[in-house]
């Protein structure tokens, strides 16, 4: 067939708009269901801000995705561990090495206390390490989860089970779920937006932010901190502002004398299409300028326009869900704690990281609040999988460090519908086995998209013969995390 | 929502009774088979509503009263009684029930699934309107098919649209100005076919249609997973892009691509071709277990392969049996172990490898070769006769000058050993014998394949060797290799039994002699070298001495190897100025022109230019040959070794060997690490002809998938040729022809091409000239409003395709457009112009060197695809991440598009070069702009878009023109180097990207 277009509204609203070739699939397919809501809204001019949640009414109409790639220590940061002490330096019990596997341990190892302490904080008290005090003082609105865990143990299936519910490549994002199920609530803005500090991407790569067989308009956007903010957003030099705009006149023009000739919808969708581009060209660096802040909000966070951080990539966070992008997704790496030197042990690395990360995280949270958007807008902290409680010493290293750990890591969330100063599940003395309330990766990707008002098992979509959803066949919602 | 439903209503309330495949399969699918289907594990009640018999014997369907069966009852009913129970699904709709009664009453009627079914061809359709509008056979089917729907074709395209059109299906570019010129002046009857005659012997066709492969082979440079490294695996690439220009049948293409190694007498490329399944993905981060990443990739394989030749969406059951098409899981793991037994295993390296000299590397060698050849024999045959002898054989007490030896030993000097008085033997000639020893049934050798004096063989002229053999350890076999620069290694002769493993028993490459000599004596062995393919006048430069030892080993002594014409023929100093010098030292200058002499004795670092002088002169009379051509023929001979070892290591499949076979057992919900019951190997049996044998092989799996009598294969195939030409398969869902996917809209006409293109004997370019010369494909792509309202989609094709190009395709037209592109074929993958910071991969320290003009111009497909940091723009234009098999790139229309092809530096240096040509070709810009706009879309512009372009043009060139700083800056950033008359390039630089952006350029028509 042709890509041609016959219901396709003559001004287009959306934020990209998909084909009639998967369109007519899904309606047949997918029936009244929430991917027929979602198209609906793709279809019709007026639906475009879709407030309603499809399953049920929604407690976080965003979300903002704090991951700290490479995955931070849970001992040391938020589940203490006082038994660890007396066996610190001993070799550790056998029942931690059987049937364990490890990627870098080998030998007997020995156990490894942390050399932080902790403190309880805020009227619920949670305990959080002395490394994160600005944290500390969020603690009454944090949902601490201990018992979360994976069957993954290296980073790159790891970030993919996270945030596809496959460890394997191709398959869609959360975010990208997110903004199809939802669309978008700002048209000249992406709906889904990444940000990425600490030099790397995450070692799944851009497959962590993939539609996997989504449309395409569903990825994950970058949202790069040098050069443009968004591919080719930014006009080239020399070209001035008003010849770029008098130059897509005569373009529509000419698009329209094309249309009056061949009768395609299509050419309409073209031309709306090259309209919006022209105002996201306006709307993205507008909200990805930091310098419109006050000195005293970039002081709270330790931002810096025209730099490149953690930092200001939390402030870019709120800007953007300020202007309604649903889903902002954030990796830092550097929080690959094995201890084989000073730049990425726990005395030293590890410090730096929360340093870095502490302030910002406190100040994104303070600020959501004193607007009045933390309310419904869900943030998420959490590295991959967890770290053993065994000191790694690859090759003999001195310094300290820890393995990878899938058995049990922790994790926070704040906002959105989640319950403040709440703790959730333990772990064993040595913060190596989970002995209450398990919460895995599936169930925390049916907690979020309950919060974002989707049912899990019905947000589906149809690919090679089978609907397929974020939570494969698995996933229950933790009712306990909910306000 | 509303059209489809009415669609559905209008189809089964006509006269006829529902179809099983069509209308009533779906809705029990949809309802009721996730618990009542094929799958026995989940399956309730024992009811199979798949299967007659099993509805008729647990009497839920009545064939008399349709309304008393318990089917509909319990469909019909309230409360916990209702089927679909409350938490599975909703109720059905009344039309649902409508159909399932009127089914039942037609008696229940239930075929096996369309695409199961055998290929026949179809009866071609008596037509009545449109009896003189077919063009093609398959014009018929579609014909029938408006005619039913009583729609009438659209008016024939206008020939500039059809070439363009035919250029894009054909070769994935646009024509050129001086093609289409070509094309309208030819008002032969045969125009169209002469034109799609020449996209398809273009070498761009080949490139194109491999362009289109590589999403199902899921092609790309690294090896995705954390690392990502690089992978070198192009030269399949160029493989795939070869055959499609060869036009290799695709029953052809698909055996050697899933089991090429595996066939009698394969060749390299057969074994290349193999590649197409090493696409899998490797995982190289610490720890990882090589055995889970091995099976998720044979999964991988097994999913591939059904996706890619059969549309079927076998992965379903790779955990449980397939809830809707009959496909258990068991069969899943009888076709997982057909493709278990290949010796790959996740290892970082992705051994299995092929050292492959690709046909270019071959070429080169080969005129390299042909120059050495050249240069050789000239050496040769200069020498002179009058000249005092070294010694009375090539080989003795020593290698000729310039041989490196090579062999066992070979860094100490392939031993020579001094032999007066020794045991067993002593040298036959000189005071020195070269020994091998073997170990036990094993193989040893000395050689060497560079003399700097090349022989050339004298007619009548035989090849001398003596050989003494231990009585000790006698080997099995002795054997002598002769090397030529010619055809390298390809002459041996051997004594003894045979063994070994090189060239071909009984031919000149490997001829038996005879017996083996006696052992305890010396024998003097001749070889006459025609025998061995060495005619007369044939040069030879090596020579290696083989042997295989016996139980206890082998112990041979060589001494004065050569030929019989040896004593005339003595020249190392002829190629090396410093050997002849110290020939002369040796003997003391005897002989020498005494100024010769004494200017020889001076100490090099001594002497004077006359003295130098002198030297030269002398030895330039005593070789006869210029010491250019010499030195010459050493720098070629180097540069030849060079590019015979230029070989790329890419990963292969290689079948273990049988003894070595893996055990294949159903994985429990597909986990690697749980095995269920061992398996044998097999093909589901719905696609198998009941008395067939399953295939056990991998070679009998590929076998099976392209023979004709498979009801998929030919199916899936011409239905992806009609997407990629239509937009749209004739099944839509063209990676789904099980039952969850569409049916055909014209069964007849897939049926019919796919078996056409069985008659064609399996060629594409055949079939693609009957589809590119059809009437359909002759239609204008004019939508009608009339036609938007019946039939928006295009399925009964009343006008020609109309659709958005591919992420390729668009790049490699603005190229093309531009005057930028380059045409080069094959070769490593380039790097064109990316964002900085694209490429961030952690524990990977790659960084991307952007490439030079020309390679930063080539098409689209030959740019680095990693996987975990793909192309940005070609992401943004639907292109895949290439982690899996991908069977249909779903159209999007999006901003950040319209801002790649605004902004993107490739886009806009192809912008400006098109302005630059437009400024170029005339000197008034109404001719200018004419010809810009035809180059760009194929057709000349009409009056007022060139009233529209010039009015830009004055426009931007006013502005340019009151801010050249900006003309300086913006020609800058379209990458011009021109910095006179920049207010005029920039201004044309925004014609060239107004015209790359035109809807029309960007879309297909």
């Amino acid at each position: 067939m042709s890509g041609s277009t016959h219901n396709f509204p003559s001004t287009p609203i959306e934020f990209g708009t998909m084909e009639q070739v998967t369109r007519r699939q899904f309606l047949s397919r997918v029936g009244a269901g929430v991917g027929g809501m979602a198209l609906a809204s793709l279809l019709n001019e007026q639906s475009f801000a879709l407030q309603e949640a499809p399953h049920h009414p929604a407690r976080a109409k965003r979300v903002i995705y704090l991951h700290m790639a490479g995955s931070p220590p849970h001992h040391d940061l938020l589940d203490p561990k006082p038994a660890l002490d007396k066996w610190d330096g001993e070799k550790c019990p056998d029942h931690l090495l059987d049937p364990e596997r490890f990627a870098f341990i080998k030998g007997h190892p020995t156990v490894l206390a942390s050399p932080y302490s902790f403190k309880q904080h805020g009227e619920s008290g949670i305990q959080i390490s002395e490394l994160m005090p600005h944290l500390a003082s969020c603690a009454d609105d944090l949902c601490v989860v201990r018992s979360l865990h994976t069957d993954q143990f290296n980073h790159a299936p790891a970030q993919l089970f996270l945030y596809t519910g496959s460890p394997r490549l191709g398959r869609p994002s959360m975010g990208s779920w997110t903004v199809w199920g939802l669309g978008s609530s700002n048209e000249n803005l992406p709906g889904y937006v990444v940000l990425v500090s600490g030099g790397k991407v995450p070692s799944a790569g851009k497959s962590v932010w993939g539609n996997g067989f989504l449309p395409s308009v569903h990825q994950g956007v970058q949202c790069r901190s040098s050069g443009d903010p968004i591919l080719y957003v930014n006009d080239p030099k020399g070209l001035p502002r008003d010849l770029r705009r008098q130059s897509l006149d005569a373009l529509a023009q000419l698009n329209q004398m094309q249309c009056d000739r061949m009768g395609d919808p299509e050419t309409l969708a073209r031309v709306a299409q090259y309209e919006l581009a022209f105002r996201m060209q306006m709307s993205v660096p507008e909200a990805t300028e930091l310098a419109d802040e006050s000195p005293q909000t970039l002081e709270s966070y330790g931002a810096s326009p025209g730099g490149s951080s953690f930092a200001n990539n939390c402030l870019l966070a709120r800007r953007l869900v300020e202007r309604g992008v649903r889903f902002v997704q954030l990796f830092d790496w550097g929080w690959d704690t094995h201890g084989t030197g000073p730049h990425d042990d726990i005395v030293t690395q590890l410090p730096k990281k929360c340093e870095e990360t502490d302030r910002p995280v406190a100040a994104l949270l303070k600020d959501l609040k004193n607007r009045g958007l933390l309310e419904d807008t869900l943030v998420i902290w959490s590295g991959e999988f967890g770290r053993t409680a065994m000191n790694e010493k690859r090759n003999g290293s001195t310094y300290l460090g820890r393995d990878h750990h899938p058995h049990c890591f922790s994790m926070w969330m704040a906002g959105g519908g989640v319950k403040g100063g709440y703790v959730h599940g333990e772990t064993c003395e040595f913060g190596s086995q989970i002995v209450r309330a398990p919460v895995g990766i599936h169930d925390l990707q049916a907690t979020i998209m309950h919060l974002l008002g989707f049912d899990h098992e019905r947000l589906t979509y149809p690919f090679q013969g089978r609907d397929y959803r974020l939570t494969d066949v698995h996933g229950k919602i933790i009712t306990e995390l909910l306000a | 929502m509303l059209p489809i439903l009415l669609l559905n209503l209008t189809c089964c309330l006509a006269d006829q009774a529902p179809d099983w495949a069509r209308d009533v399969r779906p809705i029990l699918a949809t309802h009721c088979m996730r618990c009542h289907g094929p799958d026995a594990a989940v399956r309730e009640a024992d009811l199979r509503l798949d299967s007659r018999e099993s509805m008729l014997s647990s009497g839920v369907i009545d064939l008399n009263d349709a309304d008393q069966s318990i089917l509909l009852q319990r469909i019909r009913a309230h409360g916990e009684d209702r089927m679909p129970p409350q938490d599975a699904g909703r109720a059905l709709s009344d039309d649902e029930v409508a159909i399932l009664s009127a089914w039942m009453t037609s008696g229940a009627p239930l075929q096996t699934h369309w695409s199961f079914q055998k290929i026949e061809p179809p009866k071609p359709p008596m037509l009545g309107a449109l009896k003189a509008w077919p063009q093609q056979p398959l014009d018929t089917f579609v014909a029938a098919k408006l005619e039913q729907s009583d729609l009438h074709p659209s008016q024939e395209a206008s020939r500039t649209t059809w070439l363009r059109r035919a250029s894009l299906d054909i070769r994935g570019l646009p024509p050129t100005p001086e093609e289409l010129d070509h094309f309208l002046n030819d008002e032969s009857e045969l125009a169209y076919e002469h034109a799609i005659d020449r996209f398809l012997a273009s070498p761009h066709y080949g490139e194109y249609w491999a362009s289109q492969w590589l999403d199902l082979a899921r092609y790309a440079d690294t090896q995705g997973y954390e690392q990502d490294r690089t992978r070198t695996i192009w030269p399949w690439r160029d493989w795939v892009i070869d055959a499609f220009n060869a036009d290799m049948p695709f029953d052809e293409f698909t055996v050697r691509q899933l089991a090429g190694d595996l066939l009698p007498a394969a060749t390299d490329a057969d074994v290349l071709a193999t590649a197409f399944h090493r696409n899998t993905m490797t995982n190289s981060e610490g720890g990882t277990r090589d055995e889970e990443y091995r099976v998720a990739a044979v999964i991988d394989r097994v999913n591939t392969t059904y996706q890619t030749w059969m549309g079927l969406t076998m992965s379903c059951a790779q955990c449980h049996t397939h809830k809707y098409d009959p496909i258990t899981h068991e069969e899943y793991y009888q076709s997982f172990a057909l493709l278990n037994q290949t010796a790959d295993a996740d290892r970082v390296d992705d051994a299995p490898h092929l050292e492959w000299q690709t046909p270019q590397q071959r070429a080169h060698a080969q005129e390299i070769a042909a120059v050495v050849q050249t240069l050789s024999t000239e050496i040769a045959q200069t020498r002179r006769t009058d000249v005092p002898s070294q010694g009375k054989y090539w080989i003795d007490d020593g290698l000729p000058p310039g041989a490196t030896p090579l062999g066992e030993d070979a860094s100490n000097g392939w031993p020579w050993r001094i032999g007066l008085n020794a045991k067993p033997c002593d040298p036959i000639s000189g005071n020195q014998m070269s020994e091998s020893s073997a170990q036990a049934n094993a193989f040893a050798q000395h050689y060497f394949e560079n003399s700097a004096e090349p022989i050339q063989l004298a007619e009548g002229e035989k090849i001398i060797a003596h050989v003494f053999l231990d009585p000790a350890q006698t080997p099995e076999m002795i054997m002598v290799q002769v090397h030529s620069p010619a055809d390298l290694w390809e002459h041996r002769a051997y004594w003894g039994t045979n063994h070994g493993t090189w060239g071909e028993d009984g031919s000149p490459s490997r001829l038996r002699m005879g017996a083996l000599p006696e052992p305890g004596t010396w024998t003097k062995l001749v070889i006459d070298p025609t025998l061995i393919g060495l005619p007369p006048g044939s040069i030879v430069d090596g020579i290696a001495l083989s042997q295989y030892g016996g139980p206890d080993g082998g112990r041979v002594f060589w001494d004065a190897i050569g030929f019989d014409s040896d004593a005339e023929r003595r020249h190392d100093w002829q190629f090396d100025r410093s050997a002849w010098e110290r020939r002369l030292a040796a003997v003391g200058y005897r002989g020498t022109p005494s100024e010769v002499a004494d200017a020889l004795r001076v100490p090099i670092a001594d002497r004077t230019p006359a003295h130098n002088e002198r030297i030269e002169a002398e030895w330039r009379y005593a070789t006869g040959t210029l010491p250019d051509t010499k030195s010459h023929f050493r720098d070629q001979r180097e540069a030849l070794a060079q590019a015979r070892l230029h070989r790329v290591t890419t990963p292969v499949m290689r079948a273990l060997p049988k003894d070595g076979y893996r055990a294949t057992h159903i994985l429990t919900r597909g986990a690697w690490n749980d095995p269920a019951e061992q398996v044998r190997p097999g093909v589901p049996q719905i696609l198998q002809a009941p008395t067939a044998p399953n295939p056990q092989t991998r070679l009998d799996f590929a076998y099976w998938i392209a023979s004709e009598s498979n009801p998929l294969t030919a199916r899936v195939y011409v239905n992806r040729i009609w997407e990629s030409i239509f937009g749209q398969g004739i099944v839509e869902t063209s990676e789904d022809f099980g039952t969850q996917g569409d049916l055909p809209t014209n069964q007849p006409l897939l049926d019919h091409l796919a078996t056409r293109v069985v008659d064609l004997g399996w060629s594409q370019k055949a079939l693609l000239k009957e589809i590119c010369t059809s009437a359909t494909y002759r239609q204008s792509s004019q939508i009608t409003e009339d036609l938007v309202a019946r039939d928006p989609d295009n399925t009964l094709l009343a006008r020609g395709p109309r659709f958005r190009l591919s992420a390729e395709t668009i790049r490699d037209q603005a190229l093309a457009i531009s005057g930028l592109l380059d045409r080069t074929l094959h070769g490593p993958p380039v790097f064109p112009a990316q964002p900085d910071g694209t490429w961030q991969v952690v524990y990977n320290g790659a960084q991307w060197a952007e490439s030079p003009p020309g390679d930063r111009h080539r098409r689209g497909l030959y740019t680095f695809w990693r996987r975990t940091a793909p192309y940005p723009s070609m992401m943004t234009f639907d292109a895949p991440s290439r982690e899996f098999c991908v069977s249909r790139r779903i159209r999007t229309n999006t901003p950040l598009q319209a801002l790649v092809t605004l902004n993107d530096p490739v886009y806009l240096e192809a912008s400006a070069h098109l302005g630059q040509l437009m400024h170029e070709i005339a000197d008034n810009d109404h001719a200018r702009l004419t010809y810009g706009f035809r180059r760009a879309t194929g057709r000349p512009a009409t009056s007022a878009e060139l009233e529209m372009l010039e009015s830009l043009l004055i426009e931007a060139r006013d502005q340019f023109n009151d801010d050249p700083d900006s003309a300086n800056e913006f020609v800058r950033s379209c990458r011009l180097s021109q910095t006179e008359n920049t207010t005029e390039l920039a201004a044309w630089a925004i014609i060239g990207n107004v015209l790359l952006n035109l809807d029309e350029v960007l879309v297909k028509s």
